[in-house]
């Protein structure tokens, strides 16, 4: 891969802060380009459009129908959302060679994040335990 | 037709009733019984049958006795008669006892029939029953673990946040953004702290109307002696002293849900090791009227005039002392035992003389009344 290339990451996650604190992370970052999308329908039509070089995708997004409470309180949560996305993207011809990073806050190694990996995660970061700047260095070691 | 013996006999069989019966049709009216078991109604063929066949047999000895001459005539017919009528007798009785035997055989089965399917109905219902229990704490499991596994997603959500933003001071990084985005980082890094804030609440008011107490006579002494020994080591480690005082008489038993005033007494006895650095702890329990009332006094850093109260009231405070002791310590901890103890009707309240001179909690808690 050509070093000056310029690197796209999409980013699916449905946290409005969440996608800001990274864009905030990627723009001292002159060789990646990040993109964002913030549902499961959005991710998938950037991910075919964008054909970017990494996705970032994270497991847990609110239920199609649900209640959210104001001031960031309980949502009903769909924490089996993000291996739909992922089942999807895997295979899809368009999309099934770009690389994909779950990036969650759903802990548990033995469940999530071996199911993540059976379906085709290169690998699998829990958010709480990671700063951006780690992210991305574990991103320039995945490009080596 | 003798009604008499229509009532020994009186019974439906369809091999002994025939209803085809050629004697009855002839006839056009046979005599009805009442089956006394039943209740059916029946025509006693039988009894035409040997009615009848003694009739014909005798008009035929009769026609017989005609023919053959001589004294010997007579007798022969008289005992032919006598022969036909306690053959008939025997019969009838007989099949009488089979007729009764199949009768009660099939009363013996109906009643088998419907034992075995009432037996089967309740067995169904028991399966069923279970089958719906099982069901109920599969789901109740299943539900447990999706709301531990949101629970902690929620409480890493903006955790995460937080902590990724405040990165860029820790290295330095916040300098190569501009003014704009540097508010930006603030402004979201406050959010993210609000965030966490506002969901261990939510989950705090949710936990607090869903907690099932259930009240039990409770034995105050055994299970500060179980606290004790659980927490022991640390005090061992600190060099402190924890001492429960016994008293003379047996106190009565509190009315409590043991596994949550054990919580809430635990808590206030992990913190009095906390934040005591020398000495230790003495914890004394007597009866006051209706309720027994518990003071746990150590001899650690104490607190201000205000802080007495500040302490239970709202779930994140810390005095900048304590925060200086126990960096992580949450906050919640007072703030839920007082729900506890509120919640068994009983009163907690904290004094202190003043800084590094100790604190005593005292808990009021009601007796068991039966």
């Amino acid at each position: 891969m050509s070093e000056n290339k310029i690197k796209k990451i999409l980013l699916i996650d449905d946290d409005k802060i969440f996608i800001e604190m990274y864009e905030m992370a990627f723009a001292l970052r002159k060789d990646y380009q990040l993109i964002s999308a913030k549902s499961s329908r959005e991710g998938k039509k950037m991910a075919k459009e964008e054909k970017p070089d990494l996705i970032l995708l994270d497991l847990v997004f609110p239920k199609e129908e649900g209640l959210i409470k104001k001031g960031g309180g309980i949502v009903r949560l769909d924490t089996h959302a993000g291996y739909k996305i992922l089942k999807y993207l895997k295979g899809n011809e368009e999309t099934k060679n770009i690389p994909i990073v779950v990036l969650t806050n759903l802990a548990d190694k033995h469940e999530d994040e071996k199911k993540a990996r059976e379906m085709g995660a290169a690998d699998y970061i829990v958010k709480a335990k990671f700063v951006p700047r780690e992210v991305i260095e574990k991103i320039d070691k995945m490009f080596k | 037709m003798k009604k008499s013996k229509n009532k020994k006999t009186a019974i439906g069989e369809e091999k002994y009733l025939n209803k085809n019966c050629w004697l009855v049709q002839s006839l056009n009216h046979a005599p009805y019984s009442r089956c006394q078991h039943c209740e059916l109604k029946f025509r006693n063929c039988q009894f035409l049958h040997y009615q009848v066949i003694s009739l014909i047999l005798a008009t035929l000895f009769i026609a017989l006795s005609f023919f053959i001459k001589g004294k010997s005539s007579e007798l022969v017919i008289i005992a032919v008669f006598t022969l036909v009528i306690v053959y008939g007798y025997f019969f009838n009785k007989s099949t009488d006892k089979i007729i009764r035997a199949n009768f009660t055989q099939r009363q013996a089965n109906e009643k088998l029939e419907e034992l075995t399917a009432n037996l089967q109905q309740e067995v169904d219902k028991q399966v069923s029953e279970i089958k719906k229990l099982l069901k109920t704490k599969k789901e109740l499991l299943d539900m447990k673990l999706d709301f531990l596994q949101i629970v902690s997603h929620q409480l890493r959500t903006p955790v995460a946040i937080f902590y990724g933003l405040l990165d860029n001071w820790k290295t330095g990084e916040i300098k190569d953004y501009s003014k704009e985005e540097q508010e930006k980082i603030m402004k979201n890094t406050i959010a993210g702290a609000n965030r966490l804030k506002n969901t261990i609440n939510d989950m705090l008011d949710a936990l607090e109307r869903g907690m099932e107490f259930e009240f039990k006579p409770v034995d105050i002494s055994s299970i500060l002696d179980e606290i004790s020994e659980m927490l022991k080591p640390n005090y061992d480690q600190k060099g402190l002293y924890l001492e429960i005082e016994k008293t003379k008489e047996k106190l009565p038993k509190i009315q409590a849900s043991e596994r949550f005033i054990k919580d809430a007494l635990m808590n206030l006895l992990d913190n009095a090791e906390k934040y005591t650095d020398k000495g230790g702890v003495k914890v004394n329990l007597e009866k006051e009227k209706n309720n027994i009332m518990i003071k746990i006094a150590d001899t650690g850093m104490g607190l201000m005039k205000d802080e007495g109260e500040k302490i239970f009231q709202t779930q994140f405070f810390r005095s900048s002392r304590a925060i200086d002791r126990v960096p992580d310590g949450s906050g919640l901890g007072l703030y839920i035992a007082k729900q506890i103890i509120e919640k068994h009707n009983g009163k907690i309240e904290a004094k202190s003389q003043g800084l590094h001179k100790g604190t005593t909690f005292t808990i009021v808690l009601p007796i068991w009344q039966k």
